[in-house]
């Protein structure tokens, strides 16, 4: 039987709502999980099946037929769902998104579970088929733990349609390797070129674009302005080198993989940047190695017409493991939490240092704290997690 | 971002079977390179200050264990 829409409009994305129930069957309870399926789509009325049941609706949101969704019971009268707001932040344990996966038909691994994740924080209904797109991409990528890339297809998703399908049909040019490889990419060429070429005039140029040898930002002037257009500047000095200059073949092959990373790196960033994330990283020499930090950022909010970003930092140490940090960056405030083992009275003397110098140089008030956590529980630098320490 | 940096981008590009011309989104997202990057620029000097901060820290903790 097919029960007929009330004559409610729906404007709210948020719910599903008020759909005639049959009283002759029993609905399912409150804050139960139930699947909707599409069977068909006359205009803008959606023939759909709910836990076996017919129901004709208007849905906010776009299925084709076919598709299928999971949504939460609000009410049983009027008969009313969410789907957006499937588990709450405290139940999105790996177990539950695992059994959410499951109802849409999908194997949950580490991937699917960490992606849906990042659906349910961004509060994206779980769309089966466009889930699928994603999963297969992940697949044939061979993607692992990449929480970077997982946050940027968090936010494909939950744009228009059309770029899901815009990043498979360039997954093998623009996207041929994940951001995080390209960054490690042209770390390795910056080690090689150190290691093998260090009296070479070119290693010294390549150094100073893309070597901090002190975090002093006088010390190396190129820092000053970093930005893609500096990489370009390289980029085009390495073309120069390459054509003018006759190197041995490993040095060629060096500054050519050079040069076709930061052009992946400065086409990638655009894309991310175009989806609101702006991640980076630092290349640092200390003593005798080189180190590689990335953090990302993005805007999460505008305050009386100030930008407020949220931020995550990893950064590899010898002797304390990677420490994490996260927090936020508006114009007069830092707010920032350290993840790492706080075994040390001294670290509290050191914080307030840190904080002066940002008072004194950036004119902003710092607010650091340390969060002593074991390396297995510190979050990642990338994903979009909520700052969980209070001042 | 300037049509210089647009036009060698394009020219470079090719270099890994890019054609950016082509390519209307990507034109979009390079042209929004630019945008946010006073902010970007101070997120990468607040990044270096709490780097040299943890390397501090780390000083501390290596000193303490000799």
């Amino acid at each position: 039987m097919i029960n007929q829409i009330t004559g409610t409009t729906l404007t709210n994305s948020a719910s599903l709502n008020t759909l005639q129930q049959n009283t002759s069957r029993n609905l399912p309870e409150i804050n139960s999980l139930v699947l909707i399926k599409v069977l068909d789509k006359i205009g803008n009325n959606f023939k759909i099946l709910i836990n076996g049941i017919l129901f004709q609706s208007r849905l906010p949101l776009n299925l084709t037929t076919g598709d299928e969704t999971l949504a939460r019971v609000l009410s049983q009268s009027p008969f009313s769902l969410t789907i957006n707001d499937l588990l709450k932040t405290q139940n999105r344990t790996p177990e539950n998104i695992s059994l959410l996966l499951s109802l849409l038909g999908f194997e949950p691994d580490d991937k699917s579970i960490n992606f849906v994740k990042g659906l349910l924080s961004a509060k994206q209904p779980l769309k089966q088929l466009k889930m699928k797109k994603v999963f297969e991409f992940f697949e044939r990528k061979n993607i692992t733990n990449d929480d970077l890339l997982n946050e940027l297809f968090v936010r494909i998703y939950s744009s228009d349609d059309e770029y899901l399908d815009y990043v498979a049909e360039n997954e093998n040019t623009i996207f041929k390797y994940s951001l995080l490889e390209i960054m490690n990419n042209i770390f390795k060429s910056v080690k090689n070129l150190n290691s093998e070429y260090s009296k070479q005039p070119i290693t010294l140029y390549v150094n100073n674009y893309l070597v901090r040898n002190s975090l002093i930002a006088s010390d190396n002037p190129y820092f000053e302005s970093f930005t893609e257009e500096k990489f370009l500047e390289l980029i085009s000095y390495l073309d120069y080198e390459l054509n003018s200059e006759s190197y041995s073949n490993s040095l060629k092959q060096i500054l050519n993989d050079l040069k076709k990373d930061l052009l992946y790196l400065i086409i990638q960033t655009s894309v991310y940047n175009y989806f609101g994330l702006y991640p980076s990283f630092l290349i640092l020499k200390r003593t005798d190695d080189f180190i590689l930090i990335h953090y990302n950022s993005f805007k999460e909010r505008t305050i009386k017409n100030y930008d407020v970003f949220k931020f995550g930092l990893k950064v590899p140490t010898h002797y304390l493991d990677d420490v994490i940090l996260k927090g936020f960056l508006s114009k007069e405030l830092l707010y920032t939490n350290l993840y790492l083992r706080k075994n040390n009275p001294e670290y509290d003397e050191e914080l307030i240092r840190t904080s002066e110098e940002f008072h004194f140089k950036y004119d902003i008030n710092a607010y650091i704290g340390i969060n002593d956590s074991n390396i297995s529980d510190r979050p990642s630098v990338w994903s979009n997690s909520v700052v969980t320490k209070t001042f | 971002m300037s049509n210089n940096f647009f036009q060698s981008i394009a020219e470079h590009s090719n270099l890994i079977g890019i054609e950016i011309a082509k390519d209307y989104f990507l034109v979009e997202a390079l042209k929004n390179l630019q945008k946010e990057q006073r902010d970007k620029e101070k997120i990468h000097d607040i990044t270096s200050t709490l780097v040299k901060m943890v390397y501090r820290l780390e000083k501390l903790n290596n000193g303490a264990k000799k």
